[in-house]
């Protein structure tokens, strides 16, 4: 073995080996002792963070199975942005929750090492087990509120729904084998090419099994059913996580493997992604508007965003693939901050002087959890500073001009205008339009409408506080000086397709 | 093939047989054992088809663990017999939900086992390498794919900690 | 397939001495029942219900991971096979999978799972509540 034979999967080894401090580390941690396990993670991925970037243009591979090319370290990258702002607001959440703080940090670690994985990895084989060890661990973080009924049901839905699309993946690839004679994304490709794979029928199958795998995991339409409840009954900081981290990593592994494998075979699978992105971004906007709930708000939110990402991978232009970067970095620092403030509003619940303005409390004591768009009435008059950062997340969601959201928007529908898809690009448009509505519905209810709610907040912890701002700023830099980012991302994608 | 005839219908008899029996038990507890059963047979098909390493593992693992734990969840759940409330004189696509999910799904494999069967002559663009011994095994286990195999340690360490935290009480 | 055969031998073997062990004891022993006797137990209480109660949960825990250490082992198996032609280039492989078990094997033991209610895991919950 050649020295620097493993440089590829640096990254995912400081994370790894995080993770498994974090495990022994709360495996000796006597009950009731506090530890820094959250500060284990952030050491990790440090590390990470500064090997990708140490990686950088050196287009590096490991084994044959995993490639740091520009891509997947620019997906790195963004996983590393959520990782740190998942460990930041993470904190509240998991005290008001009473929820095992080391497992919560461990689990989110081998989530993160198995979705850097799922990124760099370039072999079908390769990219599955890191699948799975993604979904499993974001299974368990989803049920980790083992005593609320709603987190069970989110958990067991999300785990049955998700090992039985983790069987179609499988079962494509076991396809793509047959068909091709190899799981490496390269010789598939080339196989294809050249045409030598007569069995058109099984090719067919086996892209679209694969195609109803990624499909799941990215939460289109229809396979979306899942994501709702497993983000209602996700503790926050999990949905956080989940919604920006599965999606980042699923959606770079279904660039690489449809824009360059699958790739000629577009004429097959364009069409029915055609279908599916419309279809999402119509489905979770319009859905989206009439929820009361402000985290199921957010998960058809996060289905109409997947619904962009769709448009962009499909134009599949060099304007597209960066697209599907920037969009991807964007919206990991946008709706993880709107999901922090989540979090610690959820936390101002549970102040004994809080008292719920709901009809009823469930008979398990516990408060219930604020997370109806109705709560944020007023907060403007109690929070002004947490109400000032959920506005900007909340626009730049929607994709208001001087956010980053609105770049990110325009630089996916000039993608589709490019690549000939108007048709998409003006549902994309019209469907953002829409969904200003809901979002400023959030916005409305926190300026303009009076709370009933005493202002019993917790000082808000210092690195979740930071977080958010650090945040925040970052969604006003992407979203007035995008140049930068945007040649980066332009240039990673230049290394692969 | 190199086994006999013979065995092949034998096992082929058993696991055919041990399978009907499974779904045909009111006591799931009886339906886990036959299943079991069912597993010996096919491992025993494997043997025949020169697949040795596969043989083991359906024993060791699905046999052996894999059933132990469905026999805890069994217990765990204390369904001692299935409920039957509806009426066994109608077509399995026509009963309630999952039953009709259960049968589609089985119709749609049968299909999909004629098609394939049908279609046993024709070879693909691929014709698989004959890996067939354990070392032969072990040694692509450890030399190309030596990498997936560790990742696969992080699977199950992932898998170790959901189950403590998911089943522990307190 | 002349490797099975002993297998094949080893089988029946094991299965003919566990049947024939229980047919000659019932032909040969002497029958003389009587209610004590048929009894499930000669003594202790009486067995009243079901014997199929509810089971802990923890049966199932250590039923999990009885099955992942299980697939671990499986993994040693080709590795055995194999051991000559893979060198220590193998071993160290195999030594880096049983590690990072290690650590798993550490995190279960010392989280109590593989405690059945002694006085360590309720000292744990007393703290804890």
């Amino acid at each position: 073995m050649t020295p620097g034979a493993l440089n590829a999967i640096v990254p995912m080894a400081c994370v790894t080996a995080a993770g498994i401090a974090a495990m022994v580390a709360e495996s000796f941690r006597e009950p009731g002792e506090h530890m820094p396990i959250a500060g284990l993670g952030l050491v990790g991925l440090i590390g990470a963070a500064i090997s990708a970037v140490l990686l950088w243009n050196h287009n590096t591979s490991s084994f044959g199975l995993v490639s740091a090319d520009n891509f997947g370290l620019f997906v790195t990258l963004i996983l590393v942005c959520v990782g740190v702002l998942t460990l930041a607001i993470s904190g509240p959440t998991i005290e008001r929750e009473r929820l095992p703080a080391g497992e919560h940090y461990a689990l989110t670690l081998f989530a993160l090492a198995g979705m850097m994985l799922m990124a760099t990895a370039t072999d079908l084989l390769v990219i599955f087990l890191a699948l799975e060890v993604l979904s499993l661990a974001v299974y368990v973080l989803t049920g980790l509120r083992r005593d609320s009924p709603v987190a069970s049901e989110a958990a067991f839905k999300y785990f049955l729904l998700g090992a039985f699309s983790s069987a179609f993946f499988l079962y494509g690839i076991a396809f793509t084998y047959g068909v091709t004679g190899s799981t490496h994304l390269d010789r598939i490709g080339s196989v294809i090419a050249a045409g030598a794979a007569q069995e058109t029928l099984m090719q067919r199958l086996a892209l679209g099994l694969l195609l109803v795998g990624f499909a799941f995991k990215v939460s289109a339409v229809p396979f979306h059913m899942w994501t709702p409840d497993a983000y209602e009954g996700a503790p926050s900081s999990v949905t956080g996580f989940m919604s920006t981290g599965v999606k980042a990593a699923a959606f770079a592994a279904f660039v690489r493997v449809f824009l360059s494998a699958f790739e000629p075979m577009r004429a097959d699978w364009g069409a029915v992604l055609w279908v599916v992105a419309a279809a999402t971004m119509i489905l979770g906007t319009v859905v989206g508007v009439v929820q009361p709930n402000i985290k199921r708000m957010l998960a058809y939110s996060s289905i109409a965003h997947g619904g962009y990402l769709l448009v962009a991978l499909l134009s599949g232009n060099d304007l597209g693939k960066g697209a599907v970067l920037f969009y991807l970095l964007t919206y990991a620092v946008t709706n993880l901050g709107a999901f922090g403030v989540i979090g610690l509003l959820e936390s101002a619940g549970t102040q004994p002087s809080a008292i719920s303005h709901q009809p009823f409390i469930p008979a398990t004591g516990h408060q219930p959890p604020n997370d109806q768009v109705r709560d944020y009435a007023g907060l403007w008059h109690t929070h002004p500073m947490l109400a000032g950062l959920m506005t900007v997340f909340l626009l730049s969601l929607s994709g208001f001009p001087p956010m980053a959201g609105f770049i990110a928007k325009w630089y996916v529908f000039t993608a589709a205008m490019k690549a000939g898809y108007s048709g998409l690009a003006i549902i994309g448009v019209l469907t953002s339009v829409v969904s200003v509505f809901f979002y400023l519905r959030v916005v409305v209810m926190m300026y303009m409408t009076e709370g009933e709610r005493p202002a019993a907040f917790p000082a808000v912890p210092r690195m979740a506080g930071l977080a958010l701002v650090v945040s925040a700023i970052v969604i006003f830099y992407l979203g007035i000086l995008p140049a930068r980012v945007l040649d980066w991302a332009a240039q990673s994608i230049g290394t692969i397709f | 093939m190199t086994g006999s005839p013979m065995l092949f219908y034998l096992f082929a008899a058993v696991a055919v047989g041990a399978s009907l029996l499974v779904i045909a038990q009111r006591n799931p507890v009886y339906s886990v054992l036959l299943l079991i059963g069912s597993f010996g047979a096919l491992s025993g098909l494997y043997v025949l088809l020169d697949a040795p390493f596969v043989a083991v593992i359906q024993i060791i693992v699905y046999a052996g663990a894999i059933m132990v734990l469905f026999l805890f969840v069994v217990m765990l759940l204390n369904a001692p017999h299935e409920d039957t409330d509806y009426d066994s004189h109608v077509h399995p696509l026509l009963r309630p939900g999952p039953m009709r999910f259960g049968a589609a799904l089985a119709l749609a494999f049968g299909v999909e086992l004629v098609w394939a069967l049908t279609r046993a002559g024709q070879s693909g663009a691929f014709a698989g390498g004959a890996v067939s011994s354990v070392a032969q095994i072990g040694h692509a286990l450890f030399t190309d794919y030596a990498f997936p195999f560790e990742v696969t340690s992080i699977l199950i360490l992932v898998a170790m900690m959901g189950a403590v935290v998911l089943a522990r009480r307190d | 397939m002349q490797g099975w055969l002993s297998i094949l031998i080893m089988i029946a073997l094991g299965a003919g001495f566990a049947l024939i062990s229980v047919l000659l004891s019932g032909v040969l022993g002497p029958s003389k029942p009587s209610a004590e006797k048929s009894a499930p137990y000669e003594c202790g209480m009486p067995p009243v219900g079901d014997a199929r109660e509810r089971q802990s949960v923890k049966f199932y825990l250590v039923a999990m991971i009885f099955l992942l250490f299980d697939i671990e082992v499986a993994f040693l198996y080709p590795w055995a096979m194999a051991l000559r032609g893979l060198g220590w280039n193998g071993f160290a492989q195999v030594v880096l999978f049983m590690a990072l078990l290690l650590a798993g094997y550490v995190y279960v033991w010392r989280k109590g799972a593989l405690d059945w209610g002694n006085e360590k895991t309720e000292r744990a919950r007393k703290l804890r509540t």
